[in-house]
């Protein structure tokens, strides 16, 4: 079976520095695969090429069995790849309920001409979708807080909400970038509840950056890890856990200077 | 609240206005101030356009070209091919329209201050090409003598007239641009204005809505334009220049930026002030850049957040 994500060879140069070369991984489908490496390994430029925000120097990525290299980012989340960003990212003038509308936007039933004239049909496809979006904010636990702007919201709270956002395209992968960055050592764990939970509710695939290593190692089927923007090593949380080359990228030679 | 604000009121308040309206020309004392009147009205649907482009987070500061080149079109159409003015000025919108989305294809790419140098130069490019293509624009000299507009047989170039016209096309834009804000549209819009990338990661098409929003803001601007230029029979390079454009933004500013209707009442507020400035000639500009900097200093909001301002105020004390 051909896998969800099929990443080959990227290659990302910037000027004269190479941010990632020659990098191949997979994601299957129902699968967590954790990705990580020491600061400045490539791990963010990795997602940005796969996303779409930039494209790769060499190298193809496939998804779903479609090429999408040079496909716009929008493009790729209606495909079924979403992701979140490393600093918070939210609409923060709006309902934190609108702003998981807004994630869902490419699934709506609502049409140009019925939402100007504020039709009936237009009305009913508005419900369902506040419907559908309360209940992805029960699911990541702030549904309590669906009536208040996005932006007053607590850190954790709008970590939080990124997911939510993320979720309501219905993806059938989700890359995160460094979920937990910023959470107190219980909140990065019930985020890792929380990912778990929606990977086996909605058969979601999940590619994620973390620095967290207890939440890597905890919620990740499979791990590979970058340095220097190259793969160094793949394998499963306990393969991982014992490989000297990723305790040597980790904590070697810089100690040793 | 507005969301749930069915058609029967959305009908009720328009009938309502309708009526007030068609009492105007006749209480106002004398025709000059129909003739205000008329450049307020045009002034809205200038500033309710430029509000369009600025929900997508773009500031134009060519949008008086715009207008201009939906003036000297449909000018044109009526003069040199006899088209009859009532389409002339529909061709000259859609075609504005097509050119914005040409140019905002190229230029949308540019956020912030790049955007807005890019709009600052066509806007100059504009102009330097009306007043030096003279074979076809009659250069510095403009067009004279532009026919008015007649639909039905009835001519709609006397001031009272024009005021039924401008009135029922600015309630028009007015509604398309309520609407539009509810729309679907509206949401894409309001996405790519709080947070661009995050609107590209909902799969919402930034680069297309940008387009869309420039090419339908500068459209109905055109079509602003036109109806002027058929109304004064007159366009000329000075028409529609830089100054109208900052003229535009302070409107826009000077009423609220958040609220689309706030850019009507910058254009209340804003096109009278020439005429009760008569008298301080050559310093309008001057007084206009004080009015910008004072309400962005003391009501960042614009005109439109004052009850709530004051309402906070009241409760302080």
């Amino acid at each position: 079976m051909t896998p969800l994500l099929d990443v080959r060879n990227i290659s990302k140069r910037f000027g004269g520095l190479m941010a990632l070369s020659d990098v191949t991984f997979s994601v299957g489908s129902d699968e967590v695969l954790g990705l990580i490496g020491p600061n400045g390994a490539g791990k963010t430029t990795c997602f940005n090429v796969v996303s779409g925000n930039t494209s790769p120097t060499s190298g193809s990525i496939r998804f779903d069995g479609q090429n999408i290299v040079g496909l716009r980012p929008s493009r790729i989340v209606r495909m079924g790849l979403s992701r979140t960003y490393q600093a918070t990212s939210v609409f923060p003038d709006s309902t934190v309920l609108e702003n998981v509308v807004r994630g869902a936007f490419t699934r709506s039933q609502d049409s140009l001409a019925g939402s100007i004239f504020g039709t009936g049909a237009s009305a009913a496809a508005q419900a369902r979708d506040r419907a559908d979006c309360m209940d992805i904010l029960e699911q990541v636990g702030i549904a309590h807080v669906h009536d208040q702007l996005a932006g007053a919201l607590p850190y954790g709270y709008q970590r939080r909400l990124g997911v939510a956002i993320a979720f309501a395209s219905r993806p059938k992968l989700i890359m995160m970038d460094e979920p937990a960055a910023g959470l107190n050592p219980e909140e990065s764990q019930a985020m890792g509840a929380l990912i778990r939970a929606m990977h086996e509710r909605g058969r979601v695939s999940v590619l994620i950056v973390e620095h967290d290593m207890r939440l890597v190692m905890d919620i990740c089927h499979r791990i590979i890890v970058l340095d220097h923007g190259e793969l160094i090593a793949a394998g499963s949380p306990d393969e991982i856990r014992n490989d000297p080359k990723v305790i040597e990228a980790y904590l070697g030679t810089e100690l040793v200077t | 609240m507005i969301a749930k604000t069915g058609l029967t009121v959305r009908l009720g308040l328009v009938v309502a206005a309708s009526i007030v309206a068609a009492f105007v020309p006749d209480l106002l004392p004398n025709l000059f101030y129909v003739h205000i009147a008329n450049l307020t009205l045009l002034s809205g649907i200038f500033a309710l356009s430029l509000w369009i482009i600025y929900s997508v987070g773009q500031l134009s500061f060519g949008h008086a070209a715009f207008a201009g080149l939906g003036a000297y079109m449909s000018a044109l159409l009526a003069m040199r091919l006899e088209v009859p003015p009532a389409i002339a000025l529909i061709i000259a919108a859609l075609a504005t329209a097509g050119m914005a989305a040409l140019l905002g294809a190229v230029i949308l790419r540019l956020r912030g201050v790049y955007f807005v140098l890019v709009t600052f130069l066509f806007g100059q490019m504009f102009t330097l090409l009306v007043l030096n293509w003279a074979d076809l624009t009659n250069g510095a000299n403009g067009l004279i003598s532009i026919p008015a507009i007649v639909i039905a047989g009835v001519s709609f170039g006397p001031r009272p007239m024009f005021f039924y016209l401008v009135f029922g096309v600015f309630l028009a834009v007015l509604l398309f641009t309520w609407g539009l804000k509810r729309s679907t549209f509206g949401r894409a819009f309001d996405s790519i204005h709080q947070n661009i990338d995050l609107a590209e990661s909902c799969g919402i098409d930034t680069a297309r809505y940008q387009v869309i929003a420039f090419a339908i803001g500068s459209g109905i601007a055109g079509l602003g334009g036109a109806m002027m230029a058929h109304y004064i029979r007159f366009v000329s390079p000075d028409t529609f220049t830089f100054h109208n454009s900052v003229a535009f933004i302070t409107m826009l500013v000077v009423g609220g930026r958040s609220l689309f209707w706030g850019a009507m009442i910058g254009a209340a507020v804003i096109t009278p002030l020439p005429e009760l400035l008569r008298d301080f000639e050559g310093l309008q500009h001057i007084i206009y850049g004080a009015i910008l900097i004072l309400v962005l200093r003391l009501l960042p909001g614009g005109l439109v957040s004052l009850p709530s301002v004051l309402r906070r105020q009241g409760g302080g004390q």
